[in-house]
């Protein structure tokens, strides 16, 4: 964990320093007012501080056992990356298949990686069919909401 | 009177907030899923609805979670929410006594009663501190806000440095867009769709549901133990007679701590069972599974509802990642919390107060009458729920504004939110700093403005100046205890 957490302390301070420098560019305040560059300037540097002060805090950090065995690239983070692979593809083919085939598409693939249900192979297949058409029927025609149609609908 | 019983005896708006109480109670009954992500999930349904009914199925579904969560800590010794944490210490050993349905009863009455309580006060006060608002300019605004953003030292738990890091990054963030005050572009890197500020509800989705089902995944086959319905009959005479003075006790308890905000319900319900503890007449029977160590964390953590929508509603201050979320929708609704609520939109004010008990009332049937039910929702495996939860995080986020780039966002907020969770950077503060941040700034321009660059200003005014002390005070606490920490733990 506290390989991760200095990690994104570092990238913290790497956007407080590109927003600190862009800010430069602001336009000034006047008449006693300040200017559009001057409360992200304070925040940039409070996040620097704490960044840095962070940095330095977890290098004598006694970090409990179950904590320390946090992890983001071993095998038990595999099955997540994957569901987020599938996801960015699913959200990537709701604008282009539209949403009821790409949910319905996504669905039956993650029940599939997931193994549900190990009892019922009928359910795997019918489950996201009733859960895309309840979410169709709420969505489109309760809400009005116009759902993203693709080369298919 | 008899408006407000017309309006909230409404089947539309009786049917809001059952499905909240519902959704809520099998949120926060299944271990994994959080009360936040529910409001999360729901909020986009709420749009297209009227504000009363839009606020109370979200009010349904804070109340239903509170107490979802005591029925799987008292039936398998796993808490639905954190705030069902101290519930396992005395509701377990009522269910391996084989009383789980008279544990069950204790839990239902006492998260009614608590609920009942919280919202009496939140009637009674709400609009009189809402009043007391009407006097507030710029500096006073700003004192307000900076008080609100204070509360991230207090939500932070032990990681006060991470905390304080991410809320300084929800501020840079709520900064993206067009200034309000100069009407200049900020940060937004070219992109239209940056123009406008973050998209506040994508953001909160990813953040609390998204990445909540990244972290499911990682233990997807690890199944929890089944639990089994039990009869759940109406507490005894006896125990009528111990808990009813232990209910309204914990009720108090959580509606105070409710109003401060950052203090939610899981902190609520150990203090009040620690109270109850130490006043009783037989603490040593404390965790063996007494009535009172059911009935206070439950009735204290659902007292907190009603006092963490009194700041809320009065003063437009969230107390947590909840009522971020509901100040969030009653944004949307066009609704602007303080005085104007109560004077410009009085009847949605009063049916969401009647609505409330309502809810409550719903909560203490449905926890009686259909605890079976809500036994065989907890039974649903999590790898049935992960891909439905993944659908409708993204149709939500694409109905807020019918914008595909809200559910791009809403992803790559989730991303962010796994890996700030794994890194032990709490998530609440961003979304705190998200609502506040723009306030924050432009009243203390428009202060400056007023004083012509002078900050005595926020000191000479005695509401800022009070705002500012006790935000300096509850910044100020949290990082002495945290420097006494690391100075021991150095030793």
């Amino acid at each position: 964990m506290k390989k991760i957490a200095n990690v994104i302390a570092c990238i913290f301070i790497a956007i407080s320093v590109l927003f600190f420098v862009m800010s430069l560019s602001f336009p000034a305040g006047s008449n006693g007012a300040v200017g559009p560059g001057y409360f992200p300037r304070i925040m940039c540097v409070i996040v620097i501080f704490l960044s840095v002060l962070e940095l330095i805090i977890s290098r004598n950090e006694v970090i409990p056992e179950e904590l320390a065995k946090v992890t983001l690239f071993q095998k038990e983070n595999l099955r997540v990356w994957i569901t987020m692979a599938i996801t960015l593809i699913y959200i990537i083919c709701i604008k282009q298949i539209g949403f009821i085939v790409s949910s319905i598409v996504f669905m039956l693939g993650t029940n599939l990686y997931f193994k549900v249900p190990e009892k019922s192979k009928v359910l795997t297949v019918v489950l996201p069919f009733i859960v895309v058409a309840v979410l169709y029927f709420i969505f489109h025609n309760l809400l009005h909401v116009n759902l993203p149609k693709g080369i298919l609908f | 009177m008899g408006a407000i019983l017309t309006s909230v005896l409404q089947p539309a708006v009786l049917l809001c907030t059952l499905a909240g109480v519902v959704m809520g109670i099998s949120f926060g009954a299944m271990p994994g899923l959080t009360s936040t992500m529910g409001v999360c999930l729901l909020m986009p349904l709420t749009f297209s609805m009227g504000p009363a009914e839009g606020m109370l199925m979200l009010i349904g579904i804070f109340c239903g979670a509170l107490y979802g969560g005591s029925i799987t800590a008292i039936l398998i010794n796993t808490p639905g929410t954190p705030s069902a944490a101290a519930t396992v210490l005395d509701g377990y050993p009522f269910t391996l006594r084989g009383e789980a349905g008279r544990a069950l009863g204790i839990s239902t009455l006492a998260s009614f009663g608590g609920g009942i309580i919280s919202g009496t006060v939140m009637i009674l006060i709400a609009q009189k501190i809402a009043m007391v608002s009407l006097s507030f300019n710029a500096p006073e605004s700003f004192a307000l806000a900076f008080f609100g953003l204070s509360i991230i030292a207090g939500i932070s738990g032990k990681n006060l440095v991470k905390g304080l890091m991410a809320g300084c990054m929800g501020i840079m963030l709520s900064l993206i867009g067009i200034d309000n005050i100069t009407a200049f572009t900020r940060y937004s890197f070219g992109s239209i769709y940056l123009m406008n500020g973050l998209s506040f509800i994508p953001v909160l989705v990813g953040l609390f549901a998204l990445s909540q089902c990244f972290i499911t995944c990682e233990d997807l086959f690890t199944e929890r133990p089944p639990a089994k319905a039990t009869k759940n009959p109406l507490p005894s005479k006896a125990d009528l007679k111990i808990i009813i003075p232990t209910i309204i006790r914990g009720g108090l308890t959580g509606t105070f701590i409710g109003i401060i905000p950052g203090a939610g319900g899981d902190i609520s319900a150990f203090i009040s069972y620690d109270m109850e503890r130490r006043f009783s007449k037989h603490p040593e029977k404390f965790g063996t599974g007494v009535p009172e160590g059911i009935a206070a964390p439950e009735s204290s953590n659902n007292g907190t509802t009603g006092g963490a929508l009194i700041p809320l509603l009065a003063l437009g201050i969230p107390g947590d990642a909840n009522t971020a979320v509901m100040l969030g929708a009653l944004q949307m609704h066009n609704l602007t919390p303080g005085p104007q609520l109560f004077m410009l939109h009085v009847d949605t004010v009063r049916t969401v107060f009647a609505g409330f008990i309502v809810a409550n009332i719903f909560v203490l049937i449905l926890g009686l009458a259909a605890q079976p039910l809500f036994v065989k929702i907890v039974s649903i495996p999590k790898r049935v729920l992960i891909p439905v939860i993944l659908v409708l995080c993204s149709i939500g986020s694409f109905a807020i504004n019918n914008n595909y780039y809200d559910v791009l966002l809403m992803f790559i907020s989730g991303i962010i939110g796994y890996l700030l969770t794994k890194g032990g950077y709490p998530l609440s503060p961003i979304v705190l700093a998200l609502i506040l941040g723009q306030m924050c700034e432009g009243n203390l321009r428009r202060s400056l403005v007023l004083s012509q660059g002078s900050y005595s200003i926020l000191f000479t005014r005695p509401i800022s100046c009070a705002f500012i002390v006790i935000a300096l005070c509850s910044l100020a606490w949290p990082i002495v205890k945290g420097i006494r920490r690391y100075t021991k733990k150095t030793e």
